[in-house]
């Protein structure tokens, strides 16, 4: 989310594509009924009244499926599984009038807000600039200030050249111009680029009308920051940003699974990024692109990079053969002057840091020496820290950074290929520990899957219940070849209210979640597991590398140190024999996570969220009275300082200043539900991202590099961008276009530089894939097996692949509200499963008639991969003894739930399937499991499966 | 005691189905009747589609909790009490439906013409012989009885209305509400905040008020009301037309409509809530969709 979920109500046009929160995000929707309040009188939660004169928001939904979302929208777009950068680029064209018939914005009607939206765009502003070799900010003048639609483009970069101010000259520098319609500029680019996107092509590609997508593209331009009335030409003053103004009007465009599993599933969230940035809906409240997560706290296990890719708060992995200091100078931060520079910029003084660099100093600490806790403090605080150990030189930060795995690991897609017992690598892994994952269910291509877990020598699975993985089929000793028996253990895991811990949501607003009750029979909490687990290894030698370089380094107890109680024992208040304490644990973790970086911290995302007295960031917990405690049902319960922070008491929000308030009290609320103070989330307490510091009341974004601005336009250049202190390091896109050809279509030059429309894998219009191509990554083969820069790189060579000719039909995945993800925890509760006890389709009443399916038929769904009835190779039946009457339907194939009526009152259009992909042959609710039939194509940078779109056929079971 | 009332807003409900499980949370209902699109006994209320295939408006289907219920009077025990904040509550050792049951029907069930009749049966864990089940406002869980669970939803004492009044004006009860500490768990729950939970007065007079939106224009100048509701259950709708939830479908939505859509649209007779109605209302309905596709042919 760049914004949080209080502000979505903030909007005027709420846009949900490839999203449904009605039954996948249900407190979303409670956000958006409040956009959807017109003018009014209304009391926040506090109970105060206020006045909003905002007009009523619209809701609109664009997706291939008709979900209770959309039965709920002003206006409902259906569009075909797999084109939402068409649509997106669709509404571009209208509306900045690519085809220069006076569309959009260029329509007479218009002609305020074009002012606006040429203006906001050529708006400039100083922006701070670091010549090479020093370490202070030169004010570089007339820079964009929002965005980079007067920066010009060259082939597949920005146009560079070399820039002179005073006694300052950078080489490589962007050149900008003053005008957006200038030749060659990012907007110009972009005008051309989606030039062939024309109503009558979108329609052909997302099956929606030419009309409908003219009427989002209209509500958009009255919804933007260009319609937001204001005095100004700017456009953008506080008068348009308080959003309980008659003349606020923002969008804001939701997105979830919908949009991200696809092959260019990072170019469809790109998209979203281009359009908002083209009208200025960034960093405003109500605006932005709000990504909905599917799970509680999946923000924060991507904050505390769970991914093979980086380490904790986004730094990636060091890289084989890098050097401490030009890791670091990779990082957000200050310029480092390699390895062992000397001077201000040496990396191996601390303070020489910034955010991010400071962050990994600490964490390099933690992790491999004792905790680095710094400085003290304040007097009378009951924390008490010592300080490390670990003498701050450059041999002691040598030795530690030397202790950092280097390198990427394996992608899920690859994992689980080097698993299978027809992997030749050196490198097979014969042994996998699944924690709180259900991988047998959750995983495209389960036949693949299914063989590679078979073949493991060892599986550890972490769970609350014995799940599809952990009852999958193993190898046997002299069966089909195999040389011993592979061994699965169950380890039993407690649920979250028996365990401590903090969640961040998507929001990144972080919770304090206290141990209701202590884990129930022999359930352990995560945490206890993983420290019984470091115990165990400590025990067995593995921690003797480590040992040794403390040797070597002469500290903290060298080889004849207690190597766990260094690492864990001492930093997380655990010794081994002792009761467990979640609270105290866990509060340890979140305290090195949250700390200001001066004590510690190594979170820099978090920075300061740790205790409320020690910040003037995160505002004032939980009230302004100086008063320590908590909020116990409604009633403050006085604690003392020894207590982790919870976000903020909402009764206690900044949501409305009312009469009455002092000056004190006013200067505290933002008043314009923004929430500045509730919670703590990124960065640093910000509530709207890439904000520039023009929201009133929040905190002013530090990123104001001479080059930084939202970028539609993505640049080549993967290299270091040296002009200011932040985020040095850019990020790009990898994906690539090819056509069937093998070659980039020629009327997208700019492809994946700009989003362009691509195909699904397995497309149910070859015509289009010919044409436009499918997305490709460029580089990196991604997938065992493909070569870098081939036509359809991104699926293993091994997975069958469909033609429209076999499997006409197109499949997509959905969730329900019932369920959640894999199932372990929902199938395995009686009321969800008496609320939805099967797996079912969803089909068109022509399709259905097509095929001779009826309502509530089982029906056999088949793509190129698999079938849901006959091929269970690999899957065990459920075998759990169960008191209450299993709902045993694995194996029957899908339930049909067929449309009835005209088109609009269907769920799904003709030529698509829509299927819940929760089921699986565990558990007290079974049924059949989508993953057997859905493609392992991944997104090019992020490898998410391409889950909602491949094609099926189907027939009754 | 002030008289309270549920108000359900249909044009936020999503049916996510949250009241439904937190309703059989606070209750310790069952739950082996499957399918939720039932007339089971562990059904105190349940989320419906108003139109067929789960295309909404999504309505709460629960007792109306009637001014003078035909229930309560119908009983010859005197299990079913109109309470004093307008809950329609069933006095479980009271309760004898093995003695009351006459021709084959329970008194209780015969005069009930709207949804949310009491199911009689074993529908909770705690029940070890048949009884009267319904909704009854979270009554004696929310405490102002000795009964079941005494724990009101919000330990907060002094609670105003949050409810405005757009055309101006001043709500009935303006003042502090005791009881609206003791929301129903179905309100608490409610993520989409589709529920409130608010004095009758206040409700009524929200509704009331035409700014408020729940009188849809339904011909130049003719306003006609869009809300429902004269105990302690109301809904309301600002852009939908609301169809009285009377009665509860026994299959699955996706494949049947709701019985009441037909009976007020369609048949203008009041709908049976046993059986043999909702096979009807599924006949009917196959019929009518038939006709409709053959009808829809000549636009596709």
């Amino acid at each position: 989310m760049t914004n949080n979920w209080g502000d979505i109500g903030n909007s005027t046009l709420v846009i949900a594509m490839g999203a449904n929160p009605s039954e996948n995000h249900p407190a979303c929707m409670a956000h958006i009924n409040n956009a959807r309040r017109g003018p009014g009188k209304y009391t926040d939660r506090a109970g105060n009244e206020y006045t909003s004169n905002k007009p009523a928001a619209k809701l609109v939904v664009i997706d291939p499926r008709k979900t209770r979302t959309a039965v709920l929208a002003d206006m409902y777009v259906r569009i075909r599984p797999g084109t939402d950068i068409a649509f997106v680029n669709g509404l571009i064209n209208y509306m900045i009038d690519a085809q220069g018939t006076g569309t959009g914005l260029k329509n007479g009607v218009h002609a305020n807000q074009w002012t606006r939206f040429k203006a906001f765009h050529e708006a400039t502003a100083n922006k701070n600039h670091f010549p090479d070799g020093v370490n202070t900010a030169t004010a570089i003048t007339g820079r964009p200030k929002y965005t980079d639609a007067t920066i010009k483009v060259a082939g597949t970069d920005y146009e560079r050249a070399t820039f002179t101010q005073g006694a300052n000259t950078i080489t490589g520098f962007p050149v900008a111009v003053t005008d957006i319609e200038t030749a060659d500029t990012a907007y110009m680019k972009l005008k051309s680029h989606v030039a062939p996107y024309t109503p009558a092509v979108v329609a052909d590609i997302c099956g929606c009308s030419a009309a409908e997508l003219i009427t989002v593209a209209e509500l958009m331009i009255e919804n933007s920051r260009c319609s937001s009335v204001a005095a100004d030409t700017d456009a953008y003053s506080a008068t348009v940003n308080d959003p309980k103004l008659a003349g606020f009007r923002s969008t804001t465009m939701l997105y979830a699974m919908g949009i991200t599993q696809h092959t260019c599933g990072s170019q469809n969230v790109k998209s979203f990024a281009v359009i908002q940035t083209l009208l200025g809906n960034m960093g405003r409240a109500g605006g932005g692109i709000n990504a909905l997560r599917g799970i509680h706290n999946v923000q924060g296990s991507t904050d505390m990079g769970l991914l093979y890719g980086n380490i904790p708060a986004y730094s990636g992995n060091p890289g084989v053969g890098q050097a401490f200091g030009d890791y670091m100078n990779k990082l957000y931060g200050n310029r480092i002057n390699g390895a062992a520079g000397a001077g201000a910029t040496d990396p191996y003084v601390y303070t020489n840091g910034g955010l991010q660099q400071k962050g990994f100093y600490n964490m390099t600490k933690a992790f491999f020496g004792d905790s680095s806790y710094r400085g003290t403090w304040d007097a009378g605080s009951v924390f008490t820290e010592t300080a490390s150990a670990v003498t701050d030189n450059q041999a002691n930060m040598d030795g530690l950074y030397a202790m950092w795995p280097k390198g990427n690991g394996d992608n899920h897609i690859k994992m689980f290929r080097k698993m299978l017992p027809t992997y030749a690598g050196t490198d097979k892994i014969t042994a996998c520990m699944v924690w709180g994952q259900n991988p047998a269910v959750t995983e495209p291509n389960q036949s693949k899957i299914r063989a590679s877990l078979k073949e493991l020598d060892l599986l550890v699975c972490v769970d609350m219940f014995a799940n599809e993985t952990a009852m999958c089929d193993r190898k046997q000793n002299g069966v089909d070849g195999a040389t011993k028996d592979g061994v699965t253990y169950l380890i039993p895991a407690c649920s979250h209210v028996e365990e401590a811990g903090s969640a961040t949501n998507s929001g990144r607003v972080l919770q304090w979640r206290y141990q209701a009750i202590a884990p129930l029979g022999n359930s352990k909490t995560d945490l206890e597991l993983l420290l019984r687990f470091a115990k165990a290894l400590d025990g067995a030698g593995a921690f003797s590398h480590i040992k040794q370089k403390w040797n070597d380094l002469g500290i903290l107890g060298g080889n004849t140190a207690d190597a766990y109680e260094v690492l864990y024992g001492s930093q997380y208040g655990w010794t081994w024999g002792s009761t467990f304490d979640s609270e105290t644990s866990a509060k340890k973790v979140y305290k090195q996570m949250c700390a200001p970086q001066g004590n510690g911290g190594t979170i820099w995302i978090y920075l300061d969220g740790y205790h409320w007295d020690r910040t003037n960031r995160g505002g004032d917990w939980p009230d302004a009275t100086g008063a320590t405690g908590r909020w116990v049902n409604g009633v403050l319960e006085t604690l003392g300082n020894d207590y982790p922070i919870r976000a903020k008491s909402r009764g206690k929000s900044d949501m409305v200043v009312v009469s009455g308030d002092s000056a004190a009290v006013t200067a505290t609320k933002s008043g314009n539900m923004l929430y500045k103070n509730w919670g703590y989330a990124w960065l640093v307490n910000r509530r709207v991202f890439y904000n520039n510091g023009d929201v009133p009341g929040d905190q002013a974004d530090g990123f104001q590099g001479a080059e930084l601005v939202s970028r539609m336009f993505t640049s080549t250049n993967s290299g270091v961008l040296d002009y200011s202190t932040a985020y040095r390091t850019y990020h790009r896109l990898s994906d690539k276009v090819f056509t069937s050809a093998g070659v980039q279509p020629a009327h997208q030059p700019l492809a994946a530089r700009f989003p362009s429309h691509t195909e699904p894998y397995e497309s149910p219009r070859p015509d289009l894939a010919s044409y436009w191509g499918y997305n490709s990554v460029n580089g990196l083969a991604i997938a065992p097996g493909s070569t870098d820069n081939s036509y359809r790189n991104l699926v293993p060579t091994d997975t069958s692949i469909g033609a429209v000719a076999n499997f006409p039909l197109v499949l997509t995945t959905i969730r329900c509200v019932e369920h959640f993800q894999g199932g372990p925890i929902t199938r395995n509760n009686l009321w969800n499963n008496e609320t939805e006890p099967e797996a079912w389709i969803e089909i068109h009443s022509a399709d259905a008639r097509k095929y001779g399916i009826k309502d509530g038929d089982w029906v056999n769904v088949i793509t190129a991969r698999s079938n849901s009835t006959t091929d269970q190779t690999g899957r065990t039946k459920n075998n759990v003894a169960s008191t209450v009457p299993a709902l045993d339907n694995f194996g029957k194939g899908f339930r049909a739930k067929v449309g009835a009526g005209v088109d609009s009152n269907q769920r799904v259009g003709q030529g698509v399937v829509a299927i819940p992909w929760h089921w699986g042959e565990a558990g007290m609710s079974t049924g059949a499991r989508a993953n057997d039939l859905c493609i392992d194509a991944v997104d090019a940078n992020t490898t998410i499966p391409e889950s909602k779109a491949c094609l099926c056929k189907i027939v009754k079971a | 005691m002030t008289l309270m009332a549920i108000l359900q807003d249909v044009d936020k409900c999503m049916r996510c189905n949250g009241c439904v499980i937190a309703c059989k949370r606070e209750w310790n209902m069952k739950s082996d009747s499957i399918g939720i699109m039932k007339v089971g006994v562990d059904q105190r209320l349940a989320i419906k589609s108003q139109k067929r295939v789960d295309m909404g408006p999504f309505v709460r289907f629960t007792c109306w909790h009637c001014p003078s219920p035909p229930c309560a009077s119908a009983c010859p025990y005197k299990a079913i009490i109109k309470r004093d904040n307008g809950a329609v509550d069933v006095d479980e050792s009271k309760c004898r439906p093995d003695l009351c049951i006459k021709n084959g029907q329970y008194p209780c069930q015969v005069g009930c013409q709207r949804g949310g009749f009491p199911k009689v049966g074993v529908g909770r864990t705690t029940q070890t012989s048949p009884k009267a089940n319904k909704c009854t406002l979270c009554y004696g869980r929310a405490g102002v009885t000795t009964a079941a669970n005494a724990l009101p939803t919000r330990n907060v004492t002094g609670l105003k209305s949050t409810l405005v009044l757009k055309g101006g004006g001043i709500l009935p009860d303006a003042g502090a509400i005791p009881e609206l500490a003791h929301e129903p768990a179905c309100v608490s729950t409610c993520p989409a905040k589709a529920m409130v939970w608010d004095s009758q007065a206040n409700i009524k007079a929200y509704l009331e008020d035409r700014a408020n939106g729940y009188y849809l224009e339904t011909s130049p100048g003719v306003f006609s009301r869009n809300w429902l509701g004269n105990g302690s259950m109301f809904w309301g709708g600002k852009s939908v037309l609301l169809t009285p939830p009377k009665a509860d479908p026994l299959v699955e939505d996706h494949l049947a409509p709701m019985t009441s859509d037909l009976a007020s649209a369609a048949l203008k007779v009041s709908v049976p809530t046993l059986v043999i109605g909702g096979l009807a209302a599924l006949s009917a309905r196959r019929t009518r969709i038939e006709e409709e596709a053959s009808a829809e042919g000549g636009e596709a």
